[in-house]
């Protein structure tokens, strides 16, 4: 914080090149090494379709089954076609004429040339269907080896899940239930296992339970011991770290008073298009780019103005250059501060992930 | 896909959320163990606020617990436990009476049988796995495991954020130090920081 022209100027650089460091790392190094991170983010998006798409293109013949399925489902009497319900639906349905219950439309598949992909399993469906043919009558034809679950396309949204017993296998509703249930721990425990490195190595619920714990005890000791690094470095009564790494750029900028009434974007969305722009403006400007100095002075000054006026921007300024960060603060009025933050904070309530930021970061990727 | 834009939507939201609840906190002279801890509940709660209290249920459950913590403490823990009871005790109950139907009612009377002891394993890590996750105690098994997997990766995101806050504040406080001699005890503290940091995957 020293006067000199080219202390300041250095001490700037020095700043800038640990803020800029971050913002971009915030900006750039998320996709490199985030990957997973993305993909699960990806995953937890799209969860309740994704169980049924995985499930319906690993199956054969699947996919054509399942907007009949669904129709079958549908039509088969308020509420959807549960298992236990669907035999009363079938014996009703066989004396119809429109065939509701999916055992008649499943002896109909072969024959139609289309879908010949479905015969082998349908074959098998057959045999398994002679074989045990009044349990058949609970269960819904298998299509494939494995057993499956079948949810209706992924806009409608029921309350009974399709399955398919396997053959020789008990059909009752509790263990189909149980079966259910168990595919979907499975099912998640294969998606944190990709989550959690070196959980590959380990099968079995247990062991997989014990990494995730693990896991998540280290990556909660980690913020501990990261919050404690951050209070260890920052030995301040207040915690402004925005105003540490910032103050040397509200100091420069606490002069055009003009720019204030120009913009008035929310004060809560400041912040962040601060937190990413000002250093990479401050990069920029000595290249000479005249459209992002006027965005840097009116984001600073807004800043500064919800930080409760300029003036005490330029009493930082002045301190002299043998002050440390204490020093710097006590200058400022407590109240002022107080104030400018507590209304920072409550225009915070405003969703984050607003459009305006996030075409400001666009911008500033295609000035780069 | 939503994919990369969450990650980075969430780590901006987290930050900012970070910095304002951080520049709330109260100006009094605190311990090192008291600033660390406002961090660090600062960090939970800014990780609850922008994750948002769609799709999940823990960021509800932290800002719960860290909003009855600063207002009327006693008559809502209470509940709140008296709740959480209840609904253990329910899903305990439907558990085992679902298991009682199911194959293993043989197994059970065996008390060395390998399924058994791998069945007490995965119940004991689920309590412990319940208890680590905020809002896990009235989750079933399968949200569990979903719920599990949406923290782990945003505490990943966080621990992230906070790694190259501490590092940038770091890298700050030595270039002041170099100019300084009243800060030459920061220096110290910070190297002896981290020191102990080279100990953890920085």
């Amino acid at each position: 914080m020293a006067r000199c022209g080219g202390d300041v100027s250095r001490h700037r650089k020095a700043d800038l090149e640990t803020v800029e460091s971050l913002c971009q790392g915030l900006l750039d190094d998320v996709m490199l090494d985030d990957d997973k991170c993305r993909a699960m983010f990806g995953y937890l998006q799209e969860w309740p379709d994704l169980a049924s798409m995985c499930h319906s293109a690993s199956l054969l013949g699947e996919p054509p089954l399942a907007p009949e399925a669904s129709n079958g489902s549908g039509s088969s009497g308020g509420g959807g076609g549960f298992r236990k319900r669907r035999p009363d639906s079938c014996l009703e349905a066989k004396g119809k004429s429109n065939s509701v219950c999916k055992r008649p439309r499943g002896k109909q598949q072969p024959c139609d040339p289309d879908q010949m992909a479905a015969v082998v399993g349908k074959g098998k469906t057959e045999r398994a269907r002679a074989g045990a043919k009044k349990k058949a009558e609970l269960a819904l034809p298998k299509d494939s080896p494995a057993t499956s679950e079948s949810t209706v396309t992924a806009g409608q949204k029921t309350d009974y899940i399709h399955v398919r017993a396997r053959r020789g296998q008990a059909t009752d509703s509790h263990s189909l239930a149980e079966r259910v249930r168990r595919e979907r721990i499975s099912e998640r425990m294969r998606y944190l296992q990709e989550l959690v490195p070196g959980c590959n190595k380990v099968t079995g619920k247990a062991g997989m339970l014990d990494e995730i714990i693990n896991y998540v005890q280290s990556l909660q000791k980690q913020v501990e011991f990261l919050s404690m690094k951050i209070a260890a470095s920052n030995p301040v009564v207040n915690f402004n770290i925005v105003e540490d790494l910032f103050s040397r750029q509200l100091s420069q900028a606490a002069c055009n008073p003009a720019a204030l009434a120009a913009m008035a974007p929310p004060i809560g969305q400041a912040e962040p298009s601060c937190l990413q722009m000002s250093p990479l403006q401050q990069m920029q400007t000595p290249a000479g780019c005249p459209g992002f100095g006027l965005e840097m002075i009116v984001n600073n000054n807004l800043f500064s103005l919800a930080h409760g006026g300029s003036m005490s921007a330029a009493a930082a300024a002045s301190v002299p250059a043998g002050a440390s960060v204490e020093s710097c603060l006590n200058v400022h009025g407590a109240a002022g501060w107080d104030i400018g933050s507590q209304s920072l904070f409550s225009g915070f309530d405003a969703p984050f992930q607003s459009v305006q930021s996030d075409s400001l970061l666009d911008n500033l990727k295609m000035e780069m | 896909m939503r994919g990369p834009c969450n990650t980075m939507a969430f780590k901006q939201g987290f930050l900012g959320s970070l910095l304002l609840s951080l520049q709330s906190c109260k100006a009094t002279m605190m311990s090192l163990e008291e600033r660390k801890r406002a961090i660090k509940s600062s960090a939970d709660i800014a990780m609850a606020t922008a994750r948002g209290v769609t799709g999940a249920r823990w960021p509800r459950a932290i800002l719960s617990s860290s909003s009855s913590s600063s207002s009327s403490p006693c008559k809502t823990q209470g509940k709140v436990r008296r709740c959480k009871n209840i609904v253990r005790r329910y899903h305990c109950h439907k558990r085992r009476r679902r298991d009682g139907n199911g194959t293993s009612f043989f197994a059970r009377t065996a008390s060395s049988s390998s399924a058994e002891v791998a069945r007490r394993l995965v119940k004991k890590r689920t309590r412990v796995l319940r208890r680590m996750i905020p809002g896990g105690e009235l989750l079933d098994e399968i949200s569990l495991l979903h719920e599990a997997m949406d923290y782990v990766v945003h505490l990943h995101a966080e621990v992230d954020v906070l790694r190259r806050v501490s590092k940038a504040l770091r890298r700050r406080s030595d270039a002041s130090s170099g100019r300084s001699a009243s800060s030459a005890q920061l220096h110290e503290g910070t190297v002896q920081v981290s020191g102990g940091s080279e100990l953890n995957p920085c």
